[in-house]
């Protein structure tokens, strides 16, 4: 048995580059269900396979003068286009996930005497690869 | 992890903001091999020297009170 990885391990990369000063990243793939109760159930829900989707987000304290801040993904989501996300560990021989995705959320906060941060989140086209980092 | 040496903008497509010199930038090797002219690998961190406390101050640290409160036993 290993030790359980470190989280700060798990980058969050956009178009090759590193989300600065991030604070978490996360990543899900779901599967939906289909619902195939009837009649014939016994009075239990059966379920069946349904759609597959993949998202991931990312925390990040705001850095305006940082190589991928609020003002990059802001711009990326108001472009529309796809863009190659990798979420996981990027050292040599460690496992990363990537695919292609659509920016579609980012938050810009600040508090009252509070560290600005900005969060995005990414919504994959088709299913993300498992890769190992080289 | 790779220092900006001279101005650039990664992402002219969308108008992103000229990297200024000496902004530090993670990312892949494809990126680097793109903009190579204007960034160089950050060199290794000296480790910083760790100064370890003496057992004698690392106590007395710990207990502060310790004195009064064997006074206060007593």
């Amino acid at each position: 048995m290993g030790l359980p990885k470190n989280g700060t391990l798990m980058k969050f990369k956009i178009g090759g580059v590193v989300v600065a000063h991030a604070t978490s990243t996360d990543f899900s793939a779901n599967m939906a269900t289909r619902a195939t109760t009837s009649k014939d159930s016994a009075g239990a829900t059966t379920l069946a396979e349904g759609l597959l989707s993949f998202d991931a987000s990312f925390d990040a304290w705001y850095d305006p003068t940082s190589s991928y801040s609020f003002s990059e993904a802001f711009a990326h989501l108001v472009a529309r286009g796809t863009l190659t996300v990798i979420v996981g560990e990027v050292a040599t021989g460690e496992v990363y996930y990537t695919g292609s995705a659509y920016l579609t959320s980012v938050t810009l906060k600040g508090g009252v005497e509070d560290t600005q941060a900005f969060s995005g989140k990414v919504s994959f086209t088709g299913i993300p690869t498992e890769a190992t980092a080289a | 992890m790779y220092k900006v040496t001279k101005s650039f903008q990664l992402w002219p497509e969308i108008n992103s903001k000229m990297l200024a010199v000496g902004t530090i930038i993670e990312c892949s090797a494809e990126v680097y091999e793109k903009f190579k002219d204007s960034l160089e690998p950050c060199s290794a961190q000296p480790k910083p020297t760790i100064v370890k406390p003496t057992k004698k101050k690392a106590v007395s640290a710990a207990f502060e009170d310790a004195e009064k409160r064997t006074e206060i036993i007593n």
